[in-house]
């Protein structure tokens, strides 16, 4: 069972030692663009880097604990504290900040990352097939994930691409299409937003009907856009912000506005960012804190 | 019933009455509503905007192939998804047609629009509605026509190509009942606009708990983004007239039925011109009471930006972002009529909107994230319906331009 009371929080989650609480840096070696959204799931520190490794577009499960399965298991994320079922584990605390303007003010996202499918060629104008002998190792049946195209490789920009997904419910359905940013640097989600050009948000705009992406069938780019990437898909756990490089932000998902986003068994958590610049030797660093009943 | 306590709040929560939506709206100058150069302090409906480009009234889903061929049906492969040009094209030598069923009512005339691009080869291409078909068309352009809804079961739009058209595409693709209430619903006509919220969960009572907002830009930024449940149109009140125009409720609002709390603005739909005009409009507020009159002279403003709710800006008499309600009234049932004193100078169109306010936030800063905590910061919790189509409306804090744009989040729970 999850909680039942605020006061279950305090009582389960601390006094009687049903929660965790991890320390994370993530100091990004590449540079980004103020308002273009970032992968910190790749950047060097604590926890250890995510290089987006395996076949080919082909899904490629992450977290859980079977390392036959997964290039990056639960333990390599953010660590959250292990598997808990039959308790329900919440997201409780997240403290986060960044002395650097390149960083703040910024947005970060808290994503349960459940796989991806790695070595996109955005140069290629076929549409290419994706492999899904294995499936979504949680949320498996779709509702509320969503895909984000990663850059693994610098890449030109200014192209057009869509997705062909099966949604929440089996609909199959196209993405809207979607814009690349020029950005070009390695770990920017080529599709966020920038002024100058006419992009969407951190995720790929699937429509109106389609509640969330179960998995990707294939990619078309309508014209080369240079270097690869990695498509993943994510379920969003919350969205923070820093305000001020001189101030370290809290964040209570409980008694804060509650949400208590659900942190499942096996959950590989990391971050996106849309920061204030160039996040480049910048650190970003903080606490995670979950609780379970 | 809806939460009785925070520890209730906690436990439907822990239960896993929860949703979280992220969405974007981008004001685009290759949208539905061609982005402009807009004005600080005046509000602007985005609901022709991406993400869900809509224009109001539309019977069809998905009219802009933006995404694809959803809620389409096609008579085989040689009828596909055009991504570049975001349209449904026919290649290959045989007839082929492409189809989507509608809720028009048979016997009753609508506005058609349709748009016919690469046109190649010979022959006519049609549209029809419940079987009734248009007039044959042989040639690129826009072309706009009345066509009496036919008894087709389902009421389905068909465009027809011919065999001897080897390649052309079809886009745009609007039915609109002028001047009718056109109600929206989240299954149904104008789900497009709708920013997810988790689906009906009656007898539960669903609120909103959370909103957060952030502008890519400084020009974005000092805006109020405010969240509304859209109800439902009347479409296309033209502003080149004078004269009274009549409004049809064969159909009523979907939610909110009483009327109480609902409120109503209007949007550019075309250019208006210049002119000085006010508007009026006679409406039935809450009781019902009948015949009830804007509290105010309401100025329009001339604007070239359609999305543009051209009565809200900063000028005199200029009310924003909804309408004022003669005194004492608390909502609108239904609109009788809407007069504009003056012509425009241009063949301008209105689309007026009602809708129930929901929640907004400002937005001071650019990439400064706004959050609003609905339980604890400002505890109001407002209630999401079943079926609510929750659109955007944005007061502009200063001259945004095309790719502006606020990426947002709702978060929803019910017990």
């Amino acid at each position: 069972m999850s909680f039942a009371r605020v006061s279950d929080v305090s009582l389960k989650g601390y006094d009687q030692g049903q929660g965790w609480e991890s320390s994370w840096r993530k100091t990004p070696a590449l540079a980004s663009a103020q308002g273009v959204c970032c992968d910190l799931s790749g950047a060097p520190g604590n926890p250890k880097p995510n290089y987006y490794t395996g076949s080919e577009l082909t899904f490629t499960p992450l977290g859980g604990s079977d390392p036959l399965t997964a290039p990056l298991l639960s333990k390599d994320g953010m660590y959250h504290g292990g598997d808990v079922s039959p308790a329900v584990k919440t997201l409780h605390k997240l403290l986060i900040g960044s002395l650097g303007a390149g960083v703040t003010p910024a947005t970060f996202y808290v994503c349960d990352y459940l796989g991806f499918y790695p070595l996109v060629d955005m140069d290629s104008t076929d549409t290419q097939t994706m492999t899904n002998t294995l499936t979504l190792p949680r949320y498996s049946d779709g509702l509320g994930v969503q895909a984000v195209l990663v850059a693994t490789n610098p890449y030109i920009g200014g192209a057009q691409f869509y997705l062909n997904a099966t949604c929440y419910g089996g609909a199959v359905a196209d993405s809207r299409i979607e814009t690349s940013n020029l950005t070009t640097f390695i770990g920017t989600v080529i599709h966020s937003g920038a002024p100058t050009v006419v992009a969407g948000g951190p995720w790929i705009r699937m429509p109106a009907d389609c509640r969330g992406i179960k998995q990707v069938n294939s990619i078309t780019f309508t014209a080369p856009n240079g270097g690869l990437a990695a498509l993943v898909l994510v379920k969003v756990l919350g969205r923070v912000m820093t305000n001020e490089i001189t101030a370290y932000s809290e964040h209570l998902f409980v008694e804060q506005g509650v949400r208590m986003p659900r942190i499942l068994d096996g959950a590989y958590v990391n971050m996106f960012c849309i920061p204030n610049g160039s996040i480049a030797g910048v650190p970003i660093n903080g606490m995670i804190s979950s609780v379970w009943n | 019933m809806s939460f009785t306590s925070i520890d209730d709040i906690v436990a439907e929560i822990g239960a896993g009455k929860f949703w979280r939506q992220d969405f974007v709206k981008n004001y685009a100058a290759t949208n539905v509503y061609a982005a402009g150069t807009a004005a600080a302090g005046r509000w602007y409906d985005m609901t022709g905007y991406d993400q869900g480009q809509y224009v109001h009234g539309n019977y069809v889903y998905n009219a802009h192939f933006m995404a694809g061929l959803a809620g389409w049906t096609t008579s085989s492969a040689n009828v596909s998804w055009d991504a570049v040009n975001t349209a449904a094209a026919k290649t290959g030598g045989a007839a082929e047609s492409i189809s989507q069923n509608t809720d028009c009512v048979n016997g009753t005339t609508y506005q058609v629009i349709y748009t016919i691009a690469g046109y190649t080869g010979s022959g006519n291409v049609t549209i029809s509605l419940g079987g009734t078909t248009g007039t044959n068309r042989t040639a690129n352009g826009t072309y706009t026509e009345n066509i009496a809804c036919g008894a087709t079961a389902n009421a389905p739009v068909v465009i027809n190509f011919p065999t001897t058209l080897s390649a052309g595409r079809v886009d745009n693709i609007i039915i609109r009942r002028l001047l009718a209430f056109t109600p929206y619903t989240d299954a149904a006509k104008g789900r497009e606009i709708n920013v997810w919220h988790g689906g009906d969960v009656s007898p539960d009572t669903k609120s909103l708990m959370n909103i957060g907002s952030v502008a890519n830009a400084a020009t974005a930024a000092g805006a109020i983004v405010y969240l509304v449940d859209m109800l439902g149109v009347y479409p296309q009140i033209a502003t080149n007239s004078a004269s009274s125009q009549t409004l049809n409720n064969t159909l009523t609002l979907p939610r909110y039925t009483d009327g109480k709390g609902v409120r109503a603005f209007y949007t550019l739909s075309a250019a208006n011109g210049a002119n000085a005009q006010n508007f009026s409009m006679n409406y039935t507020a809450p009781g019902p009471a009948s015949g009830r009159s804007l509290g105010a002279v309401v100025a329009n403003t001339a604007s070239a930006v359609t999305g543009h709710m051209s009565h809200t800006g900063t000028a005199a008499a200029n009310f924003g972002p909804f309408l004022p309600l003669g005194g004492g009234d608390t909502g609108i049932v239904s609109v009788q009529s809407a007069q504009f004193s003056a012509a425009s100078a241009s063949a301008g169109f209105v689309d007026l909107v009602l809708c129930r306010p929901l929640a907004y936030i400002p937005v001071t800063t650019a990439f400064v994230a706004a959050e609003r905590d609905l339980l604890t910061q400002l505890p109001s919790l407002p209630h999401v319906v079943d079926g609510a189509v929750i659109g955007v409306i944005i007061q502009f804090g200063a001259v945004v331009v095309s790719g502006n744009q606020w990426t947002s989040y709702i978060e929803t729970a019910w017990g």
